[in-house]
């Protein structure tokens, strides 16, 4: 493994750029309609104490992926089978942002682009990155954060003062009550994005040995940043566009920042929605792909990282194309199916389960802790 | 052999990179600014799509030289739906129609009175065409005349009625922007139906068509006429002058307008420049009917006086005032009754209801809403405050001691 360390900062925006990435162009938690930012609020309350627990995972195994103490927790053999589901999991989750992001792209603007062309060049893109090393994906993302930023406070400026808000939109809160809001966000908001932070199991050995303690804090803090981001950005769009309208489109962000008109002089600024759709759609990608070759490495004991990215990038690119024959198939996998039925385990139910035992083999583990790590 | 490995990759990145799907080559687009859509007798649906000439609307880019050229050309097609009507106009058109830049859409009254339901969708679904364009009916014509109409300031005549819609919602308030969003979103509102912008034509209206149409002394003019009101997504009638800018008092979207005021019997008495306007609405669902509070505080001032008074004496502003307030609560009135007439929930009530009490509105009132909106009580309150009285104190009537007053009631 190369020893490539990362510090706080650079943590925190590999979080709001991974957390924000394409969630905040989809409308999130839409089922609650006008209510849509409260069910994020919720689920971004219910990923943090998902992502205490796997803090406390890495805790324990603080030089250790997900990956690897599994191996631990387990054994070798039945360790390994985790980890390959897990990165069996990380590949899909790589592959669907990848085809959410494409399908957006497409049904917004290259319409007649087949997606197999615009999803290769995004992994091609992040291939080439992923070569360079983790290193170069890490800076790229402090980089595009700064853009992001920039791009977010003018947007939110321009948006103010075109004067499009009607917060009589958002009224009444809770007005078919709270269960319908519970219902959208439960299981779905937290799953994703904010339980995506799974991947950060992977990820949180590279943080630098004097900032282990604060991994927590700064995780929460990251989290709550971008679930606060999120919040407001769809509290907006279902302010600018109303509730129905908001909820019955693809990109409820590009249709609101679409109604900027200031002075028949600043309009037309979808292409910056586009602008940021692409930089956040290629950070997720590479943040999953990048996760999954670790996984794939730590399984089937790879040496050199860099001689997976490609042939996994390519898979990606295939199970992209393959994981659903339509565009509304694969949203409605994503809401129905993917929640229930992978996120969940993956996400609580195996990490639950990670905790138990190691609770319960606690003694044993120690001593093998300290010897591997002397 | 350097050389050689670098120009591999670059060319190969040549033949990817070059976006031949979706590339857009401006000389290869027809710029479509205003889309109109009628009914033929079949039920077919008859679309007309006005297009600019570019080489016109910057004449700058291909010299002066040359014959004069239309500005804009009306291509018509026809189609089951909106999409193959689109389609289907290539057989004559030279260039791709494009959307990106309509402005207006346009029913006819034939098919907004038919329904208006089936020509929303492909509108909003079609990425091309942005949600600022704006939705009018075309009364007392169709809307093919209107896109065929020569308009003198604006060369284009969606430009023209866009900008219109903006100077008038600014200055008079008796129309408002509705573009497609909002007419979704009103039609999808508890209760709520939409209020769509009318448009006709003045004036000689066989010259409209014609380019000696600006020309000429009294040519036709395209004009916003009412806001047309719909009832489960048929226009069932108008609202006009003071009764469509009631619909703006009450829904808060008033900028600017004028209001006469008499005084004593002088009908003409003041005229009140209404500088802004804010508008609170409340809702009382105690009963099986509710009762809705509405009230509304302008802001204005004095812009023209027919009258011998002392506008230097704040007893007589505080007259004025209330006078003011009495004017605009039986313009609320007018309103309120006339939509309850038709039946038809234009100004937002339903969704009040719902904001304030959503389990009542769901439990009582939404299912026999029918039978509710006609019968819910409405209270008008209006503050007013005349800030100003322009860069004159008092009308020359008063130091003259004119009395104005038979004068105007004898004519």
């Amino acid at each position: 493994m190369k020893s490539y360390k990362i510090d706080l900062q650079q943590y925190f925006i590999l979080i709001i750029l991974f957390e924000l990435g394409s969630a905040i162009l989809v409308g999130l938690g839409m089922d609650a309609g006008r209510d849509a930012w409260i069910a994020i609020l919720f689920g971004m309350v219910a990923g943090m104490i998902l992502f205490s627990g796997y803090y406390f995972l890495y805790k324990q195994f603080p030089d250790l992926s997900l990956t690897q103490y599994v191996q631990v927790l387990f054994g070798k053999h039945i360790g390994k089978i985790f980890g390959f589901c897990y990165m069996l999991y990380f590949l899909y989750l790589a592959a669907r942002v990848l085809r959410d992001f494409g399908s957006l792209l497409l049904s917004a603007v290259f319409v007649q682009t087949p997606i197999i062309v615009v999803n290769t060049l995004m992994i091609a893109t992040i291939v080439y990155v992923l070569k360079l090393g983790f290193e170069v994906l890490v800076r790229t993302g402090e980089i595009f954060f700064v853009l992001v930023a920039l791009l977010g406070v003018i947007l939110t400026v321009l948006v103010l003062s075109a004067d499009l808000m009607d917060f009589n939109y958002l009224l009444p809160i809770f007005g078919e009550g709270v269960m319908p809001v519970l219902k959208a966000a439960f299981p779905v908001t937290p799953t994703f994005p904010f339980g995506e932070m799974v991947v950060f199991t992977m990820l949180l050995p590279y943080l630098k040995v004097k900032n282990r303690n604060k991994a927590l804090k700064i995780g929460l803090l990251g989290m709550g940043v971008s679930g606060f981001v999120l919040s407001t950005t769809i509290a907006m769009d279902i302010a600018v566009l109303g509730g129905h309208v908001a909820t019955h489109v693809y990109f409820p962000l590009l249709a609101a920042v679409a109604k900027i008109n200031i002075g028949e002089f600043i309009q037309r600024l979808d292409a910056i929605v586009v602008f940021t759709l692409i930089i956040g759609g290629f950070f997720k990608v590479a943040v999953f792909l990048y996760v999954s070759v670790k996984a794939a490495q730590d399984v089937f004991g790879v040496k050199e990282e860099t001689s997976i990215i490609g042939p996994i990038g390519v898979v990606v690119i295939l199970s992209s194309i393959a994981i659903a024959s339509n565009y509304v198939e694969h949203i409605n996998e994503g809401l129905n199916i993917v929640p229930d039925f992978i996120h969940i385990p993956f996400q609580a139910v195996l990490p639950a389960l990670f905790i138990i035992v190691f609770l319960l083999r606690k003694k044993k583990l120690k001593h093998f802790a300290s010897s591997s790590s002397s | 052999m350097k050389v050689l490995k670098c120009f591999i990759p670059f060319s190969l990145c040549l033949l990817i990179l070059t976006g031949c799907w979706d590339q857009n080559e401006l000389d290869e687009l027809s710029i479509v600014m205003g889309i109109g859509i009628n009914l033929d007798n079949k039920g077919h649906l008859i679309v007309t799509y006005q297009v600019v000439n570019p080489t016109t609307v910057a004449p700058g880019l291909m010299g002066e030289g040359g014959g004069k050229q239309p500005i804009f050309t009306v291509y018509e097609s026809k189609g089951k739906n909106l999409m193959e009507a689109t389609r289907n106009a290539s057989k004559e058109t030279s260039r791709r129609l494009f959307f990106a830049h309509a402005r207006m859409l346009v029913f006819s009254e034939k098919l907004a009175k038919k329904n208006i339901y089936e020509a929303l969708d492909m509108m909003s679904r079609d990425p091309e065409v942005r949600s600022t364009i704006q939705v009018l009916i075309a009364r007392n014509t169709t809307p093919s005349k209107i896109l065929r109409t020569f308009t003198a300031i604006d060369k284009v005549t969606s430009d023209e009625v866009t900008a219109i819609l903006n100077i008038t919602e600014q200055n008079w308030g008796e129309n408002v922007q509705q573009d497609i969003n909002e007419v979704l979103q009103s039609i999808i509102n508890e209760g709520g139906e939409p209020l769509i912008n009318g448009i006709e034509l003045t004036g000689d209206k066989d010259l409209a068509v014609t380019s000696r149409n600006y020309e000429v002394g009294e040519p036709a003019r395209v004009k916003l006429s009412g806001m047309g009101v719909f009832k489960k997504g048929k226009l069932k009638g108008w609202l006009d002058g003071p009764n469509a800018r009631g619909v703006l008092w009450l829904k808060g979207k008033i900028k600017s307008t004028v209001v006469t005021v008499p005084c004593n019997n002088n009908k003409k008495g003041y005229a009140i420049e209404v500088v802004r306007s804010n508008t609170e609405l409340s809702a009382s669902t105690k009963g099986d009917v509710p009762t809705i509070d509405v009230k509304v505080f302008p802001e204005t001032n004095i812009a023209e006086t027919n009258c011998s008074v002392n506008l230097q004496d704040p007893s007589e502003i505080v007259k004025i005032e209330k006078e003011f307030n009495n004017v605009i609560q039986k313009e609320i009135m007018k309103t309120v009754k006339a939509a309850q007439g038709y039946n038809s929930d234009i100004l937002g009530f339903g969704e009040l209801l719902y904001r304030e009490n959503p389990k009542k509105w769901n439990h009582m009132y939404k299912k026999k809403y029918n039978r509710v909106f006609p019968e819910i009580k409405v209270q008008v309150k209006v503050d007013s405050r005349i800030r100003r009285s322009g860069i004159r104190t008092s009308p020359f009537l008063f130091d003259k001691k004119i009395e104005n007053k038979e004068e105007v009631d004898s004519s």
